[in-house]
């Protein structure tokens, strides 16, 4: 019943602004006058259907559309209906389309190299003392938010001096963490401790840039024990889980992860340096390699 | 909850329900057909509409309610299969077709539509009259669309802020 009420109120004030919309002296025809006054969900509905050009042109259009094409909650439903239009994979090509760039340590942006926006990640400083490594980025698919993955490194019972390697590399009673960021979203999220954490980071170097493959990230040799064990670390970004992934290579030294042609590769030098193996991942569940 | 009625009522002959518009024009159509509005969904399913009744709407008139339950009954049957599962192609090159002669109306007609589709929740219709209208702005400046959807004459305030806009992207105007 309050339905049909509140479908009354709305059509009520519609017609309140259609009437003064008719008494201004610009309008000409009859026509769709009040598309100006649609409710904000009929507006969405419509522009959410366009593509980032048409979009972009449509915040000169009035303010009311500047303000509802500027909305993050906008942007999400916006980039979704994009990403089911063009049947891309989401999580690829949708990460490759925003960039993450840090600003200063602990503060991370996102932006939109295509509409040329940048949004601010939440900062991650849950204790004072504090260091965090950006390890990758990604599109979480389901939400459709932009995240971040971060290891988070506490030191315990030194206080400001995070940064300091001397400190760094003294301390004892460490804690390590992962912490997903979310752009736009609240406090950085803590990940439960993982049974396959990574090694720390280099100072100052940081971690190496992860190879996104179908909604997984990739690192050849991030985790202590993988290169011994043939291994590469993975990170999924739906289920947000680490897992080791078996190489090609029988105790070689994996040498460098690509993509090509929307295939995960791996180039491994053999011991005869005159030769270079490229192995294509064939199966990921199965993890085969040809 | 009883499970929606898919045209065979409990007589043999498919269930009706009237709707009264808001210009008190009655319309008989049967209740599969006007369960593809949401709102309308819940009231028929209680039980509603039935016999001398009637279940008024009273923000939609009786020219667009025509069009719109033009829209419900040619899409009832393929709704009640749970769409695309048992359609064949010719049906729904057919639905297609329908839906881009449904569309190609003036625009006061459509902006009825919309209003109508949104209210009753109508989702198929929703996003066929959405798309229309995306499709008139699409590839527009912000001046080609305002006139296109009879915004008034922007004030001298917005015309400058529209050109900064186009200067600063002048990128999207490619």
């Amino acid at each position: 019943m309050y339905r049909q009420e509140a479908a009354v109120r709305r059509s009520n004030h519609v017609r309140d602004n259609k009437l003064l919309v008719d008494r201004d002296i610009y309008v000409q025809k009859r026509s769709m006058e009040t598309l100006q006054v649609l409710c904000d969900d009929i507006v969405v509905e419509i522009l959410v259907r366009l593509p980032s050009k048409s979009v972009l042109r449509c915040r000169a259009v009035c303010k009311n559309w500047l303000r509802i094409t500027t909305d993050p909650s906008f942007l999400t439903l916006h980039a979704d209906a994009s990403a089911a239009r063009d049947d891309r994979t989401p999580g690829l090509d949708d990460s490759e389309r925003h960039s993450c760039v840090s600003q200063r340590p602990g503060l991370y942006i996102v932006c939109n190299p295509a509409t040329r926006q940048w949004t601010n990640m939440p900062v991650l400083a849950p204790q004072p003392c504090f260091t965090a490594f950006p390890c990758g980025f990604y599109r979480h698919g389901p939400s459709g938010q932009y995240r971040l993955l971060c290891r988070g490194i506490v030191l315990v019972g030194e206080e400001e001096e995070e940064s300091d390697i001397a400190n760094y590399y003294g301390m004892g009673a460490a804690a390590n963490y992962y912490y997903i960021l979310t752009a736009g979203g609240g406090r950085p999220r803590q990940l439960l401790r993982q049974r396959a954490p990574a090694d720390r980071p280099l100072l100052r170097i940081g971690y190496q840039v992860p190879v996104s493959h179908r909604g997984v990230l990739i690192w050849c040799s991030l985790h202590p024990m993988a290169p011994r064990m043939g291994k590469m670390l993975t990170f999924h970004t739906v289920s947000e889980a680490f897992r080791l992934m078996a190489t090609p290579s029988h105790g070689q030294e994996v040498a460098i992860l690509f993509e090509l042609d929307r295939e995960l590769c791996v180039a491994t030098i053999p011991p005869c340096v005159s030769r270079l193996d490229i192995w294509v991942l064939h199966d990921y569940a199965a993890e085969t390699w040809t | 909850m009883a499970a929606p009625e898919s045209g065979d009522g409990n007589n043999g002959a498919a269930r009706m329900v009237t709707l009264i518009s808001s210009d008190n024009t009655r319309f008989e159509v049967e209740a599969a057909a006007a369960s593809l509005s949401q709102t309308l969904q819940l009231t028929i399913l209680d039980g509603g509409g039935g016999g001398g009744d009637g279940i008024p709407l009273p923000n939609v008139d009786s020219a667009t309610l025509s069009k719109v339950l033009e829209y419900c009954i040619k899409h009832a049957p393929a709704a009640a299969n749970g769409g695309a599962p048992n359609a064949t192609a010719v049906d729904r090159a057919e639905l297609e077709r329908f839906d881009n002669e449904f569309v190609n109306i003036d625009q006061s007609v459509l902006y009825s539509l919309i209003m109508a589709a949104h209210n009753l929740e109508i989702e198929g219709l929703q996003s066929l009259v959405a798309k229309k209208v995306a499709d008139m702005i699409k590839g527009k400046s912000p001046m080609e669309i305002r006139r296109t959807l009879g915004f008034p004459d922007p004030t001298p305030e917005e015309q400058a802020e529209m050109n900064a806009h186009m200067l600063e992207y002048g990128w999207a105007y490619e």
